[in-house]
């Protein structure tokens, strides 16, 4: 009877133990989130690498199942080349009372993209927190996974309305657009 | 049995454990360092504020010389004519910053430097210190005076310490600003001097607009004239208007007693008292890029 205990303990684990996992490594320096914001002629950008999160799933196949995300940005460290605008621009995101952008999703799909080895095309699912609002969201990205690490890309659109945020002035009465492409690129490490 | 259940037990708690993300998040979060005035100047006084490593700022000001009681035929004095000031500011590091200003007022160029020494983060009384040292030099030496432009006589020196405190949740900004000004006046045999205590509060209404007072007082020294044709005295400065915040513009509009614009000859003090015939129209305009 023992033996059949340990028996289905070890037939558990086996079972169970297979999970992959990746965090973003934070000491690449080309981690890289950036937003862009373009009206009448202006624009400017906004850019951080201060991107953390994981990616995680059950199963041995890549995410088999179970699949889960969350990443999340430093808003207080984005960097638009000017100080003033930094400065302004936190104000209206709220960023000391919301200083994090939280993407929490899962992969809904993912298939190989055919000219790049190690390569996916993926669609992540999810709910998007910025300014004290919650949305839901689906971004289009690509993974390419490497001995060890994998790099992830993605862009996609926001609305500031959205996110109860106003549009901040640019220069003297020109307000920012409504609409923000944000690009996002950086490195995983593989733990598991 | 039990020993089994206890085997099994062992191994299953791990490996329930061991399902679910390790990742933490990280607790490092980004030092963001206190912002109290929205600006780098008021008007007339440098605040706490520094620009950005490698921003630049302009200002362009205007000190009208007609009073606003000369009415409609003057224009309010905004016919002129008028002192002007324009500078240039660049942030050599994220708390220091260099500026190169000139004003019309005996061609007075005006060279400082702007350190941000502390910050004290505090619910209700956040506190920053600055200091702000500058050397002015008169280029426009009138020909009577039989002096070289580049004598001695011709520059001089100050120091400003800068404190800064933000209340009302936010809204009111207050500063003081001891100041001393070395050779007061360019024209003087014996070297004088000028110790102020200026002191500003800054409302803010919402994110654009605002308005404002300064007063300068002078403690001690020389409150005399600075430039040839001036009569009488100088006198403690006041100003008062609203500010337009809007994108890298600060637009400040106001009614002040003290045409002279640059720091050396600000800070001896206005050319008329502040009574009701004496008050001239001002702007400043910056630009943070």
């Amino acid at each position: 009877m023992k033996n059949l205990w340990i028996a289905v303990a070890l037939l558990c684990q086996a079972a169970m133990v297979h999970a992959g996992e990746w965090h973003v490594d934070e000491k690449v320096k080309e981690n890289q989130v950036k937003f862009t914001s373009e009206v009448a002629g202006f624009s400017f950008e906004g850019v951080t690498s201060k991107v953390d999160g994981y990616i995680y799933w059950e199963g041995t196949e890549l995410f088999e199942k179970k699949n889960q995300l969350l990443f999340q940005v430093d808003l207080n460290s984005l960097d638009t080349g000017i100080g003033k605008r930094d400065r302004d621009m936190r104000n209206v995101l709220g960023a000391d009372k919301w200083p994090k952008a939280i993407l929490k999703g899962k992969i809904v799909e993912h298939e190989p993209i055919d000219s790049v080895a190690n390569a996916y095309r993926v669609r992540v699912e999810g709910k998007i927190s910025l300014h004290g609002v919650e949305r839901e969201i689906e971004v289009p990205g690509s993974i390419i996974v490497e001995e060890g690490r994998s790099i992830i890309s993605a862009e996609f659109g926001l609305k500031l309305a959205d996110f109860d945020i106003e549009a901040p002035s640019l220069a003297a009465f020109i307000k920012v657009s409504q609409d923000i492409r944000i690009a996002v690129s950086f490195y995983m490490k593989h733990v598991q | 049995m039990k020993t089994g259940a206890l085997w099994a037990a062992v191994l299953l708690v791990p490996t329930l454990v061991l399902a679910q993300p390790s990742w933490q998040p990280d607790a490092e979060e980004t030092e963001v360092a206190l912002e109290l005035f929205h600006a780098v100047m008021t008007p007339n006084f440098p605040t706490t504020e520094t620009l950005g490593k490698g921003d630049f700022h302009y200002e362009i000001s205007h000190r009208f010389h007609p009073s606003i009681d000369e009415g409609y035929d003057a224009n309010f004095g905004l016919d002129g004519p008028a002192n002007m000031r324009t500078a240039v500011s660049y942030g050599l590091t994220d708390r220091a910053m260099l500026s190169l200003g000139r004003s019309s007022l005996l061609d007075n160029l005006d060279f400082n430097f702007k350190y941000r020494l502390l910050e004290l983060a505090h619910d209700s009384f956040p506190s920053a210190v600055a200091l702000r040292g500058g050397i002015a030099w008169n280029t426009d030496i009138p020909a009577i005076v039989d002096r070289g432009k580049l004598d001695a006589d011709n520059f001089q020196y100050y120091a400003q310490l800068v404190y800064n405190t933000l209340l009302l949740d936010g809204k009111l900004g207050v500063g003081i600003v001891p100041s001393y000004l070395y050779n007061s006046t360019i024209f003087s045999v014996d070297k004088q001097y000028t110790f102020t205590l200026g002191n500003y509060y800054q409302y803010y209404l919402n994110d654009k607009w605002g308005f404002w007072l300064e007063y300068n007082p002078a403690i001690s020294g020389y409150q005399g004239i600075i430039a040839p044709g001036e009569a009488g005295r100088s006198h403690d400065s006041l100003a008062f208007g609203l500010s337009i915040e809007t994108g890298g513009h600060f637009f400040y509009l106001f009614a002040t007693n003290n045409t002279r614009l640059n720091p050396a000859q600000y800070l001896v003090g206005a050319p008329a008292d502040a009574g009701p015939d004496n008050w001239r129209l001002a702007f400043g305009i910056t630009r943070h890029l």
